[in-house]
Formats: structure tokens, C-alpha cells, sequence
């Protein structure tokens, strides 16, 4: 019969908080997490709409050894680890109004992301005309 | 193993019509638990009124512009590499000259 009080092996520990992560990691899914609690603003409802992106890995592994006997005593070694890493992205799309004329859904632009692409197209084509010029 | 699902919210209430919030998520898992990926968003919104029942659909303008400058730039940097090869190469026109 095991002991609930005897500390946990360490294998048995990575394993749970992999799964742990995992359990969070799905409930990234869920619906709540796009859609933030309706916001009432007079006769008007406002409910918040945003796209998640979440991202988890992790790893661990572990390994004996046995070297033979030297002087008498055994040589044997033993070792494991593990490691992971993650993240959440959040960013807001629309924001889906109800009002007295009617249900509407409007979009939330993203200046910065919009230029940050402009600039990246921009650096597509100097780079190709650069190397056009040096022939 | 990936699956796309697409889930119904809470209903909510207002001014005498339901509001039904719909997501679509990705879901990417790894092989052996070891990890994975969630891509979770808005996909519309239901509205059940007195006149009916329709899908307001939610669309990202931002990511379509993104997309939009990202293949437009590629594209340029493609043709403007296509135009470089056609161009008669430095050498040819030594050539000529001694012809």
C-alpha cells in the first residue's frame, strides 16, 4: 500500500505538472478566454472579442550508467532532467456592439502591426532592387 | 494531432434578443503530451431576434492587411529578381563593344 504522505518521485512530479500545463494550455480553447464578460454602456451592450494564441513544450529525460567495479565499489551513476517553456498571445480583433438599432460588429485595427508588416514588405523589396543595382 | 472546432459561449441577453458568441480553435498536441499549440478566435456571433435568426461574421482586417503587404512585398522582391536575370549581364556588353 503507498503512502500518501511519501514525497513524490521526480519523474511522477514532471509528469503531473506536463499534464498541468497541458490542461491549461486547453484551456486556452476555451470560449471565455476570446470573449470578455458584455459591458453595458447605457442602452448599448459591448462585448470584447480577441484571438489567443497559446504555446507550451517541454521535455524531460533521465539516464543510468554503470562503469564496472574499480578498487572494490561499484561505479554506477544516474541522472535526469527536464525543462519547457511557453506562451500566451492575446490580441483584440472586434468588439461586437448591440444597441437599440440593431447588433453590429466592429473591427479593432491594429496600427502598429500594420506598419510593422509595411515596414518588413519595404525591406523585402530594397533588399531585391540592392542586389538588382550591384549587377 | 490537430482538430479545428468551432464552440458556442453563454447566451446572452439583450434589449429582447440573444446574442450566442462563437469561437474556432486550432488545436496542435504533440506527440507524448510533450507540449502544443492553441490558436483560439472569434469566429461571429448569432443573433436570434423577432425576425429570425442570422450569423454576424467577425473578420480580422488586420491580419488580411498584414497578409496583404507581406505577399505584395514578396511579390515585388520576385518580379524585380525575375527583371535582374533578364538584364544582359556586364560582360555581354564588352563583348559587343569589341564586335
Amino acid at each position: 500500500m503507498s503512502d500518501p504522505e511519501a514525497p513524490e518521485d521526480d519523474s511522477t512530479l514532471a509528469a503531473r505538472r506536463a499534464a498541468g500545463v497541458m490542461e491549461r494550455l486547453i484551456d486556452a480553447a476555451d470560449v471565455s478566454s476570446v470573449y470578455a464578460a458584455p459591458i453595458a454602456h447605457g442602452d448599448r451592450l459591448l462585448i470584447p472579442a480577441a484571438e489567443v494564441l497559446a504555446v507550451a513544450g517541454f521535455g524531460m529525460g533521465s539516464g543510468t550508467g554503470d562503469l564496472g567495479a574499480r578498487g572494490g565499489l561499484a561505479r554506477r551513476g544516474g541522472g535526469g532532467g527536464g525543462g519547457g517553456g511557453g506562451k500566451t498571445l492575446a490580441r483584440s480583433v472586434a468588439v461586437i456592439v448591440s444597441s437599440p438599432e440593431g447588433v453590429e460588429v466592429r473591427p479593432v485595427i491594429d496600427v502598429t502591426k500594420i506598419a510593422l508588416a509595411a515596414l518588413t514588405a519595404a525591406g523585402f523589396v530594397w533588399a531585391a532592387m540592392r542586389k538588382m543595382s550591384k549587377t | 494531432m490537430t482538430s479545428t472546432t468551432i464552440r458556442q459561449g453563454e447566451r446572452i441577453s439583450h434589449l429582447g434578443r440573444m446574442l450566442v458568441p462563437m469561437t474556432r480553435s486550432f488545436l496542435l498536441r504533440l506527440p507524448g503530451e510533450s507540449g502544443g499549440l492553441v490558436w483560439n478566435r472569434p469566429a461571429g456571433v448569432r443573433v436570434e431576434d423577432g425576425s429570425g435568426t442570422r450569423l454576424l461574421r467577425i473578420t480580422d482586417p488586420t491580419r488580411r492587411i498584414q497578409l496583404g503587404l507581406l505577399a505584395a512585398g514578396l511579390a515585388t522582391a520576385f518580379f524585380v529578381g525575375r527583371a535582374r536575370l533578364r538584364k544582359p549581364r556586364p560582360r555581354l556588353r564588352i563583348l559587343r563593344k569589341f564586335l
